[in-house]
């Protein structure tokens, strides 16, 4: 064993002390010294080995990251005592700003990987600050209102069959009563929504957002009035206030209030105040606001009905009050007076309070008074968000270890001259920190130009200007800083490792390249391609498979005018239906309730007389149609018979089921269902019929049983078929019969197909954010590739050049220096693969009917990647293959 | 009180004590701490040294090199006017407070 030497221990303690104790000085470092050989002296005379003594002495000074942090203080302390901390505070700044020249000078001198780096990052933050501001859209609706977080919206829980059904409607008397007997409400409203048509001479406004509302509208929310008086704008039953935009369109420049307007074509009313634009961010979207006085005068009865939800009703709570407590009290009082029949039916019924804060983003009641948001889609770009960052980030983290081999000379000097691991960490982070504050800058640019069309996308009208600065701000600086951190620490860390003395003496170190992480990093980045990519074709896959699968009618050639609230159409759309029916080339034409792809059907009570005899009681969605809406749509009958063309015959009590609805009702066989009895509202009668079953609603759904009834007075839609190719032609000549009839309603056809295919608007979006999403992330992986090739194929050129010199063919060092990234982009094909089926499929199975995914959607998705990767490298691997060896080995 | 605690409440005051019988270094101040309790309290160097120069900063104490004959050089530290006067006011806190816990401490007199 050696002999213990303590002055070479204490030169090395001293060292250690010198790299972990940046705030010490000279002399401090002195005493120290003179107290560890005390104690060393110390141990030694108590009779202990020189080695343990010299251990002992030396935990003498106790935890060193306790003394660091109290020399620190010690530090700042002085500097500010003896007034040099400015300049303390200056030097800092110059080494700092030395750093930046540092990061610049690097910068220059590699102009593609520093090019590469900052225009990946920057699509990468473009990405994130669009994803980022979309999030802060969605997720701050309604905090506009001066007291949004005290205002609640009052929703409805209601049993049938045991199903619960969440509304967010409310009876029409619930809220004057919950008013005068349930404590802590300081204020409330109801409002409910209708469609009218606003005219003003030959100006016409066909609108489906009409608000009707208490007069304490404006106390409860805050829309401010551009004109008029809020206090008394609602006071008169006839008195309105237009949005700003309908304003606009319906006067021009001219000041309304004052004035008046046609509504529906029957009632006259006076402009009382116009609004300031209705903020972006509110769940309630209006164009005219009347008052629920002048509601009562049209359809009094819903304002007395404790059974039917017209209302959308809002109250503020007084400050600090219980929603949970107050919701309990109305329930109370909505139970006490609720009709006897839905008490019955429902034992449980009761209200909620909803905070109008999350009723946007959180509410998934049904009947909801506006658009709501989706939070699925919204963790699903947030998700991707994040991974586009991630392939970005990678991108810098591989080139800056791949360029660490070229920088191993610089990093080995600066160490020589003393400059410690800190240091050198601290100025790579520099760099990073300079690389994306760069690609931010450029970041926000691209987000200002694509933030618009982004939104058309998304279906949200955004641009950089609708946010507000702060959140901006924050959401920049947020970025910059985990970003810079999470790309520069690794490489800081590595780099500032390379030891300076092999480097120096010419031997390279091995280990700094990192080649595995950079194999995995590629592999990462692909499969992310990959999925994203995949995901586009699956979901493609699956609107085209809703486009061409069989609803159960023919829908190509199929026309729907809507024909409701027309006094002239309305009041004899049979006169409509023959006119059209007379031009040439409309084959059949129907009237029903509705169309599909529509609103839902609503449910009605009915009573059937079951197979074994009893009593059935159970409800139906209602299709009231006429005798020609199987024809036209062609729906085949499977038992029994249509609605006699000459329906007088059978009027209302003649009945047709679905095949579904036969079975739900407990039937085998179709026939067995033809001449049973029923009993609903408002005469019973027969099943005569039953229809081969079809898709009245979303592909989301299963086929639901559907019951169709002639009910003549229920007619508000037209649809006519004609024969595919001639609809271009058919269109002019029906808008002229429209106006020939005199339509209070504009020509609103449309060709049945868009209808239907408009219910997966949702899905839609949800395929092209996910190309656009694919895109950007394959484009910055495949930026990150290139420059790592063009670089390694810089490293390798000297073997290139000894392969060509031993008479390799190009084309055979195409393959050899291409060979990797396929594979790599082979294994990310086979980590995505799997990853994509399982995602897929679930989204998949939101749909009753949908596609599978197949192997073709892999297999594509596969090339797709493979083949980008391929085409990138292409250029720079020939041009390798290509080189002179002559001039690649005289270089060196 | 835990130990840390109780270290960091007390430290300046024990020190500028013991400075104030005598000039010292570090090293002998940790051992005579060490020595007065019986080995109860043992602080060590990292957490003594940045109080020293703590006090020197606030000029309550004030330092000098010096080599005594046939040892080794060492930093000595010896109390200021302006330390001697905050002493003074941190023994008339510590007096309330020990006089406080004496009263508390000592037996309850019989009520009988």
């Amino acid at each position: 064993m050696h002999q213990f030497d303590l002055d070479r221990a204490i030169a090395s303690w001293r060292q250690f002390i010198l790299s972990r104790q940046p705030y010490m000085d000279d002399t401090q470092r002195d005493e120290l010294e003179a107290h560890v050989r005390d104690a060393f002296d110390d141990n030694v005379a108590t009779g202990m080995e020189p080695r343990s003594a010299w251990e002992k002495a030396r935990g003498s000074i106790g935890e060193y990251g306790r003394m660091e942090s109290a020399y620190h203080q010690n530090f700042w302390r002085h500097k500010a005592k003896d007034g040099s901390l400015n300049g303390e505070l200056r030097n800092r700044m110059s080494i700092v700003w030395n750093y930046f020249l540092l990061a610049f000078r690097s910068a220059k001198k590699r102009p593609l990987p520093t090019f590469l780096n900052v225009s990946g990052l920057s699509i990468g933050l473009a990405a994130c600050l669009i994803i980022g501001i979309f999030v802060w859209h969605q997720s701050t609706f309604d905090r506009f209102h001066a007291e949004s977080e005290r205002i609640y919206r009052i929703g409805t829980d209601y049993r049938i069959d045991g199903d619960v059904i969440q509304s967010a409607a409310t009876v029409g008397p619930l809220l004057p009563v919950v008013m005068e007997s349930v404590a802590g409400i300081e204020k409330a409203v109801r409002v409910s929504m209708r469609d009218a048509e606003l005219q003003r001479n030959e100006r016409r406004l066909e609108s489906n957002q009409v608000l009707f509302a208490d007069s304490a509208f404006f106390d409860v929310f805050t829309f401010p009035l551009a004109r008029g008086n809020a206090a008394t704008a609602l006071a008169d039953p006839l008195g309105v206030v237009l949005s700003h935009e309908s304003a606009r369109f319906l006067f021009g420049t001219e000041d309304p209030v004052g004035q008046t307007i046609l509504v529906d074509n029957t009632i006259e009313v006076r402009i009382t105040g116009v609004l300031e634009p209705i903020p972006q961010r509110s769940h309630v979207q209006f164009d005219m606001l009347a008052s629920t006085a002048a509601l009562q005068m049209m359809e009094s009865w819903i304002f007395e009905n404790w059974f039917s939800f017209y209302f959308y009703s809002y109250v503020t709570l007084t400050p600090n009050t219980d929603a949970v407590e107050v919701a309990g009290a109305i329930t109370q009082v909505a139970r006490d007076r609720a009709h006897p029949e839905l008490i019955r039916r429902d034992p449980g019924y009761s209200l909620a309070l909803e905070p109008l804060e999350s009723v946007y983003l959180a509410s998934t009641r049904l009947d909801q008074p506006g658009v709501t948001g989706n939070p699925g889609l919204l963790r699903i770009m947030v998700g991707i968000g994040l991974l586009i960052l991630f392939i970005a980030t990678v991108n810098y983290v591989n080139m800056a270890t791949a360029l660490s081999l070229g920088r191993s000379r610089e990093i080995g000097i600066r160490k020589v001259v003393g400059a410690d691991r800190g240091q050198l960490s601290r100025q790579f982070l520099t760099e990073s920190f300079l690389t994306v504050s760069v690609a931010l800058g450029a970041g926000l640019l691209i987000a200002s130009i694509t933030l618009p069309k982004i939104g058309d996308v998304i279906g949200v009208n955004l641009t950089l200007g609708s946010i507000e600065p702060r959140v901006l701000v924050f959401l920049c600086l947020g970025l910059i800083l985990v970003t810079a951190l999470i790309a520069g620490w690794y490489p800081a860390r590595m780099m500032s490792r390379i030891p300076a003395a092999p480097v120096l003496s010419g031997s390279l170190p091995g280990g700094v390249s990192k080649g595995q992480f950079r194999r995995l990093a590629v592999v990462l980045q692909f499969s992310i391609s990959f999925i994203l990519i995949a995901a586009t074709l699956i979901v493609d896959k699956q609107l085209g498979f809703i486009q061409t699968y069989d609803n159960g009618y023919r829908e190509d050639g199929l026309i729907a005018l809507d024909l409701s609230g027309d006094q002239q159409l309305g009041s004899n759309p049979e006169r409509v239906r023959s006119e059209m029916l007379a031009i040439p080339g409309i084959r059949a034409a129907t009237l029903s309730s509705a169309v599909p792809g529509d609103q839902p059907l609503g449910d009605w009570n009915m009573r059937f007389e079951s197979p074994g005899g009893d009593q059935v009681n159970t409800s139906f969605p209602h299709l009231l149609v006429d005798q020609h809406f199987l024809d036209t749509y062609e729906i085949p009958i499977v038992a029994g018979r249509s609605f006699r063309q000459d329906i007088g015959a059978d009027d209302t009590r003649a009945l047709i089921l679905n095949e579904t609805a036969v079975k739900e009702l407990g039937f085998e066989n179709p026939e067995d269902a033809i001449g049973i009895r029923y009993d609903a509202f408002p005469d019973g009668g027969e099943v005569i019929g039953v229809a081969a079953d079809f898709h009245f609603t979303s592909l989301r759904n299963n086929v639901g049983g559907i019951a169709m009834r002639y009910m003549a007075d229920r007619f508000g839609m037209l649809t006519v078929r004609a024969e595919s190719a001639q609809l271009a032609s058919l269109l002019p000549r029906m808008e002229s019969v429209w106006n020939d009839l005199r339509a209070d309603k504009v020509f609103n056809a449309e060709l049945m197909d868009e209808v239907v295919m408009q219910q997966y608007e949702q899905d839609r979006r949800f395929a092209r954010f996910f190309s656009v999403s694919a895109l950007v992330a394959i484009v910055i992986a495949l930026m990150g590739l290139f420059g790592q090739i063009s670089y390694s194929l810089r490293q390798r050129s000297k073997e290139i050049g000894i392969r060509r010199v031993l008479g390799a063919e190009t084309s055979g060092l195409t393959f050899l220096l291409s060979r990797e990234v396929v594979i790599l982009t082979l294994m990310a094909a086979v980590v995505g693969a799997p990853l994509t089926w399982l995602a897929m499929s679930k989204w998949l199975d939101q749909f009753a009917v949908h596609t599978v995914v197949g192997p073709m959607e892999l297999v594509i998705a596969t090339l797709v990647t493979m083949g980008v990767a391929f085409l990138t490298i292409l250029g720079s691997t020939l041009r390798a293959a290509h080189l002179n060896p002559v001039d690649v080995l005289r270089r060196d | 009180m835990d130990k840390r605690s109780m270290t960091a409440a007390t430290v300046e005051t024990i020190v500028l004590s013991i400075l104030a019988r005598q000039p010292s270094y570090g090293y002998d101040i940790i051992r005579q701490v060490s020595e007065m309790t019986g080995g109860a309290i043992e602080w060590a160097a990292g957490s003594l040294y940045p109080v020293l120069h703590r006090l020197e900063l606030d000029a309550r104490v004030e330092s000098y090199w010096m080599q005594p004959e046939g040892e080794r050089k060492r930093k000595y530290y010896r109390i200021t006017e302006h330390g001697l006067a905050a002493l003074e006011r941190e023994k008339q806190n510590w007096s309330t407070v020990q006089n406080l816990f004496d009263q508390l401490w000592s037996p309850l007199p019989s009520t009988r």
